[in-house]
């Protein structure tokens, strides 16, 4: 009896342990109530016209906007002083590096080891929050950046004269796909992929993204490699266009401006580039459609699906297990259908719009323009739905910082701290995320009007071109507040 | 004229804040006043499923008393408060805790007569709302 009991405890614990592996750490969101839902929605859907009868209303171009050179006070010169900089360049390259060690030589479990919750909690959600608030502080302190360039320092040191690296040009047609491939690699491992938060798996996938980013710098120099497919340089400089900062190279400025306007583009986005923006955002949307229970029915329909079945079977090996398979089928298409409702839309437009006021504009260009003017929808859907696990998972942090290995170290005494799931009342997480979706969606009429104003410049032909616009929207905020209203559970 | 929509983002932001701190305070405020009431949940597992609703719903403050009873040996956790325990058909098992945080709590069963480990299944939710 004793022994079976013995048994039994030790069950328990593998188990444990076993249970935290189902994707890394949890979101314990209450779902918004109905009422703030249907408020939202309709607060959403008549703001809307707000914003429109506010654009009738005559020239509203914005051809400039106001901004306030921070190096012109003490604070913002130090702030953007080399040793400060310096310093936090350090930083984020000793960060790169112990997220690989800890990976590789520390614990198992993924709470006692610092990487998963580095990568995922920390650097994923909570440097997008910072790019989309803050500025784009990724392009300072990228830590590839950092050492690529680091190692063309001293290269240039010890062989004067000579230059690092092969400086091929970069082949145009590749534009921006590679970053746009490796996107949608890191979207699958961040919300697919099983091993995701195996400490050791994740340090492998980290050292792989490395050394790609590497070469590509190698081959093509950094620069190339930095716009065309370093993901993140990409991505959070995507996001903070939206913050109200900007650095303006040719002049030496580093300025404060309005927030967003960085989203109204002078021409059109590139093929590559619009693909890169819709990528980003459906893939923020599927991941709040994973938790609800609405992806569980889909799920189970895919199952027992004969038409489905062979995919699944022939998958499952290459993506870990079954449910991998399903959802890594399901990405595909939700990320493929997105580009093409998208494009529908732009059709839509393209037909709305009198011929007159478009000129020569074609369709792709169109989905080009305006492609950036959804962005603060996604942004604002980011930041509500990672609110709380940002400030709850955020915590582990504190015990990690102590004993990152899980070596039973405790640099700073905050080994035994335990998260606090208190920190955050739901009612204030409700009240935030619709305030915040509603608000990102205004920005995201109100960016697109402009875009429609400056280009079609009379004013009817640009409200018409508009109506499509303005659905497209509507349904985008619709379904960022309803993932919100739906009870999160888990697809097992 | 050209901006006002950073005048309405600003007061937006600024007065969500506000809201949103004032909410937290009230919520904190009416914990202390709940926490006297005690609610006695019981809570039955036939067949390895729960008998009823999956989602059991609680208020914020409430001291709660859940009582399990099973036709058969198993280890609960309940997430994010992080509570373990073990219930048998031998008779009831108690789990007792105060709900301070808000939140949707998957409870997990682990090892339902699975010597190998691999019952790990979501048994229950308790959601615990904000006070109204």
């Amino acid at each position: 009896m004793l022994a079976a009991r013995a048994i039994f405890a030790f069950l328990g614990c593998a188990l444990s342990v076993t249970a935290q592996a189902h994707g890394f750490a949890e979101r314990y969101d209450l779902p918004v109530p109905l009422h703030l839902y249907l408020a939202g929605s309709a607060a959403a859907v008549a703001l809307s016209f707000v914003v429109v009868a506010y654009f009738v209303r005559g020239d509203r171009t914005v051809q400039r906007y106001p901004t306030f050179n921070l190096l012109g006070t003490s604070a913002g010169r130090i702030l953007a002083s080399r040793m400060v900089r310096f310093v936090l360049q350090l930083f984020t390259v000793f960060m790169l590096v112990l997220v690989v060690v800890a990976g590789f030589i520390g614990d198992t479990d993924p709470f006692k080891n610092i990487a998963p919750t580095t990568v995922w909690v920390i650097w994923w959600v909570g440097f997008a929050y910072v790019s989309g608030m803050l500025g784009d502080l990724w392009a300072l302190l990228n830590p590839w950046r950092t050492v690529f360039e680091g190692a063309q320092w001293l290269f240039a040191k010890l062989q004067s004269g000579k230059r690092f690296g092969l400086n091929r040009d970069y082949p145009e047609r590749l534009a921006s796909w590679p970053a746009a491939i490796l996107f949608v690699w890191f979207t699958w491992a961040e919300l697919i992929w099983p091993a995701s938060d195996t400490p050791a798996e994740l340090a492998q996938m980290v050292l792989t993204y490395s050394v790609i980013t590497w070469v590509g710098m190698f081959t093509f120099g950094s620069r190339n490699w930095l716009r065309h497919g370093e993901v993140f340089t990409v991505l959070f400089g995507l996001l903070a266009r939206f913050a109200p900062t900007e650095y303006v190279a040719e002049r030496q400025e580093w300025n404060l401006r309005p927030w967003a306007v960085g989203l109204l583009p002078d021409k059109p986005m590139s093929l590559s580039q619009t693909v890169f923006v819709l990528l980003m955002l459906s893939s923020v949307t599927f991941d709040g459609l994973l938790a609800t229970p609405l992806w569980g029915a889909i799920a189970q329909w895919m199952l027992v699906s004969d038409l489905v079945r062979p995919l699944i079977l022939l998958l499952q090996d290459v993506t870990g297990n079954a449910i991998a398979a399903i959802s890594t089928i399901a990405l595909i298409v939700f990320l493929v259908l997105f580009q093409l409702m998208y494009a529908a839309f732009c059709g839509l437009m393209y037909l709305a719009t009198p011929a007159r006021a478009r000129a020569d504009l074609s369709i792709g260009e169109l989905a080009g323009l305006f492609v950036l003017s959804l962005v603060p929808i996604a942004l604002a859907y980011h930041l509500a739905h990672y609110l709380s696990f940002l400030l709850i998972v955020g915590q582990y942090m504190i015990p990690l910082a102590s004993d990152p290995f899980g070596f039973g170290w405790d640099l700073f005494g905050t080994k035994l701290y335990f998260p606090n799931i208190a920190i955050v009342n739901a009612k204030f997480v409700w009240i935030t995320s619709v305030i915040a979706i509603v608000t990102g969606h205004i920005i995201a009429v109100w960016l697109a009007h402009v875009v429609a104003l400056r280009r079609f410049r009379d004013s009817k032909a640009a409200l018409r071109s508009q109506i499509p616009m303005l659905f497209l929207m509507v349904t985008y905020t619709m379904l960022s507040l309803w993932i919100l209203a739906q009870p999160i559970v888990e697809t097992t | 004229m050209a901006f006002p929509l950073i005048q309405t983002a600003r007061t937006l932001a600024f007065s969500t804040a506000i809201f949103g701190l004032s909410l937290s305070l009230e919520a904190q405020q009416q914990t202390d006043d709940a926490t006297n009431a005690t609610v006695r949940i019981e809570i039955r597992i036939e067949n390895r499923k729960l008998v009823g609703d999956q989602v059991i719903r609680l208020t914020q403050g409430q001291r709660v008393e859940i009582v399990w009873i099973t036709d058969e040996a198993v280890e609960l956790h309940m997430h994010g408060y992080d509570i373990r325990v073990e219930i048998s058909p031998d008779g009831p098992t108690t789990m007792t805790f105060t709900a301070h945080a808000t939140g949707r709590f998957p409870v997990t069963s682990h090892g339902f007569g699975d010597e190998h480990g691999h019952g790990h299944d979501t048994l229950a939710y308790i959601e615990i709302h904000p006070i109204k």
